[in-house]
């Protein structure tokens, strides 16, 4: 946290160098240093020499949460939240400049703060409605956050670095300009493939398959078969995580209106005991009442907010399987991927599973294995797979 | 804050620091380096008691509150007073950390516990005792005045008696209830900060996990590039070389903007 290096009398200021107020000291991340060493590794040498020098990262830019994995084993995820202190007080306060991810959260009184990808895309790259001084503040933000990201997987000053970034599929190119202008000044070299793409190669599944990513914003609903997707393979809706938590404050309030009780507690208590099982232990909370912690029972009000995605999720999948040949309706009915922080509800995959069978003649849902991780893991195996002298050429 | 706790506090995190040499920092390209100054952390810490209190709705900040924060984060740091400054090290900070993270976990049982034994106990209890002492009081009064006694005068001798008892009664019952509530308050309060000290050593923990040595994480060398015993090694192929099309195209019209 802080090492001191001067003798001064404990009053005095005595001041310690600290990488931002944390553990460790200095930027494990790139160096300017790094790229004129890294270079030199080019055709000529051994290959494993090459090899050894190169640090791959998967990264999932999403609006509300962003993940890496790294091919030297660090994989980490962080709020895509950035936040700069209001004035000098909160400033001298939290003794840093630049905020990040759950810090962000926890001082968001004294902070400017940021969610610079809005809706999957860096807000202000399109055409959105934000005036450009905002468009600006949010592309900066945006920058700074991937290369924390990046840093986040420590990845040696004298290697090089490759990242592949996963993208909603239907960023524009504005978007991907907007994010490859933040990634280039921390990586040597960067490209952007379609996320849902990411998840799917991530799992070997590249055709006749269905991935469902549920975020905070929106759920996206993409089609695989054996290509890059496209436009018409895409549906998203506008239903997902930030949905249920409306509902389940709705709820919550409408069942225990003495309980005092902030949209970030209800938002704290999904993540710990999010389900749809009937089978679930009951989930006590303890929360102020008249000022006093209290255990309060939100069982009910949890399963029926969790549950209320499920028809939304299967119009969609309707919608999408109709457009499909039919005789290949079948197949990608019983083939959906389910994945994204929002899916991370006990019991979802079957209580969809279940729901296509009532209302669409059947299917199956199944759960990909770590649902924050997936599209980092996905853009992880991307990036190692491609042929280095493609890393090459664009760096 | 008493000078002497501040010294303490400022020695101990002085030894708990990890020290590194400014050269070799040169050498590993860092031409500047983030300093934070004691006073800074200390208001830090103050601020996040403060604002973990008030989240959790406890109305309970204060300069006694900040004083035992700083007492706490001494004994913390006497803790961490153990811990060096190398990257193994701060392996043993982690095992400490974790150990210390399960006795915290098992006070707290305990004093849930007690919390629990503490709201079970009913605080007027020991009337029974009164009782008796009515009963013996009034078989004196009636020993003393003799059986031929004028029965109006007894029955009220007995019942000034009983009156007195009963008044007793009450002050031993509102005094049992008060030294309850004051237990249950001491041992809330005691919960509070075992939860508090919990947390801190908590994100100390997550913290210690997630630092690595300064020169940042090689990994196995591994073999890039798509195997050819890949299952899907030509839809694969394809779809690489169609992603790093779309790529180049991008990087182009980033140039010709
Ligand atoms: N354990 C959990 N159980 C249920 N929901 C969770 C859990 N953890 C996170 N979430 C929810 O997942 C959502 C965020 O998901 P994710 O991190 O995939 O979003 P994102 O990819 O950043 O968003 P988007 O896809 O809209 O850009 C939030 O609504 C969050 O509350
Ligand atoms: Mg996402």
């Amino acid at each position: 946290m802080v090492t001191t290096q001067n003798k001064q009398s404990a009053d005095s200021q005595a001041q310690a160098p600290a990488d931002h107020g944390d553990v460790k000291i200095g930027n494990a991340g790139k160096s300017s240093s790094a790229k004129t060493k890294g270079n030199a590794s080019k055709a000529g040498e051994s290959k494993l020499d090459t090899e050894k020098d190169i640090v791959y990262i998967g990264m999932d830019l999403g609006t509300s949460r962003t993940a890496i994995a790294a091919s030297n084993g660090v994989r980490e995820s962080l709020p895509s939240l950035i936040g700069y202190p209001k004035d000098v007080v909160a400033q001298k306060l939290l003794a840093r400049d630049v905020l990040f991810g759950k810090d962000v959260i926890k001082h968001r009184l004294s902070l400017k703060t940021f969610r610079p990808l809005a809706k999957g895309v860096i807000k202000g790259s399109t055409d959105d409605g934000v005036d450009a001084k905002e468009a600006e503040a949010n592309m900066i933000a945006a920058r700074q956050l991937v290369k924390h990201a990046i840093e986040m997987a420590r990845a040696p000053a004298d290697s090089l670095v490759y990242c592949v970034i996963g993208a909603p599929a239907e960023a524009s190119i504005n978007n991907r300009h907007a994010i490859l202008e933040a990634a280039k000044e921390v990586i040597d070299s960067v490209m952007i493939c379609s996320e849902p793409f990411a998840v799917a190669y991530g799992m070997d599944v590249l055709s006749d398959a269905l991935v469902i990513d549920i975020g905070a914003g929106t759920t996206d609903l993409c089609r695989m078969h054996g290509t890059l997707p496209e436009d018409d393979d895409q549906v998203t809706i506008d239903y997902a995580g930030d949905a249920i938590d409306d509902k389940l404050v709705e709820l919550i309030k409408a069942a225990h209106p003495d309980v005092s009780f902030s949209r970030q507690m209800a938002i704290e208590a999904k993540e710990d005991f999010a389900t749809v099982s009937d089978t679930a232990q009951p989930i006590i909370v303890e929360w102020p009442v008249k000022g006093k912690p209290t255990k309060i029972d939100i069982t009910e009000q949890m399963k029926e907010a969790c549950h209320s995605i499920v028809p939304h999720i299967v119009d969609a999948l309707g919608e999408i399987v109709a457009s499909f040949d039919p005789e290949f309706q079948v197949v990608l009915r019983n083939n959906v991927l389910l994945g994204g922080g929002g899916s991370q509800i006990r019991g979802l995959a079957d209580a969809i599973s279940e729901y296509m069978g009532e209302h669409l003649g059947g299917g199956h849902v199944t759960q990909v294995e770590e649902p924050v991780f997936a599209g980092s893991n996905g853009a992880l195996k991307i990036s190692k797979d491609m042929p280095t002298d493609f890393w090459e050429q664009l760096s | 804050m008493s000078r002497q706790l501040s010294r303490d506090l400022y020695h101990l995190m002085r030894k708990a620091s990890r020290r590194t040499p400014v050269d070799k920092l040169r050498r590993n390209g860092h031409k500047n380096v983030s300093v934070l100054s004691f006073r800074d952390v200390q208001a830090l810490i103050e601020q996040a008691v403060s604002n973990t209190l008030r989240r959790k709705g406890l109305k309970l900040d204060g300069p006694e509150i900040h004083e035992e924060v700083r007492m706490e984060f001494l004994a913390l740091m006497r803790e961490r007073d153990l811990l060096q400054e190398t990257v193994q090290n701060l392996l043993r900070e982690k095992d400490e950390l974790a150990q210390n993270r399960e006795r915290l976990q098992a006070v707290i049982g305990q004093v849930s516990d007690e919390i629990e034994e503490e709201q079970a106990l009913d605080p007027g209890q020991d009337s029974d005792e009164l009782d008796r002492m009515r009963e013996s009081l009034v078989a004196a009064l009636k020993d003393m005045l003799g059986p031929n006694a004028d029965a109006q005068l007894t029955t009220r001798a007995v019942a000034l008696v009983e009156q007195a008892v009963e008044e007793q009664r009450q002050l031993t019952l509102t005094r049992a209830q008060e030294s309850h509530q004051a237990r249950m308050e001491h041992l809330e309060r005691r919960m509070n900060r075992l939860k508090t000290k919990l947390q801190e050593t908590e994100s100390m923990l997550q913290r210690a996990q997630a630092a690595g040595g300064p020169e940042g994480l090689a990994g196995e060398p591994i073999d890039p590039g798509l195997k050819i015993g890949d299952p899907n090694f030509e839809t694969k192929k394809e779809l690489l070389g169609e992603i790093f099309k779309l790529n180049v195209e991008l990087r182009e019209m980033l140039k010709t903007n």
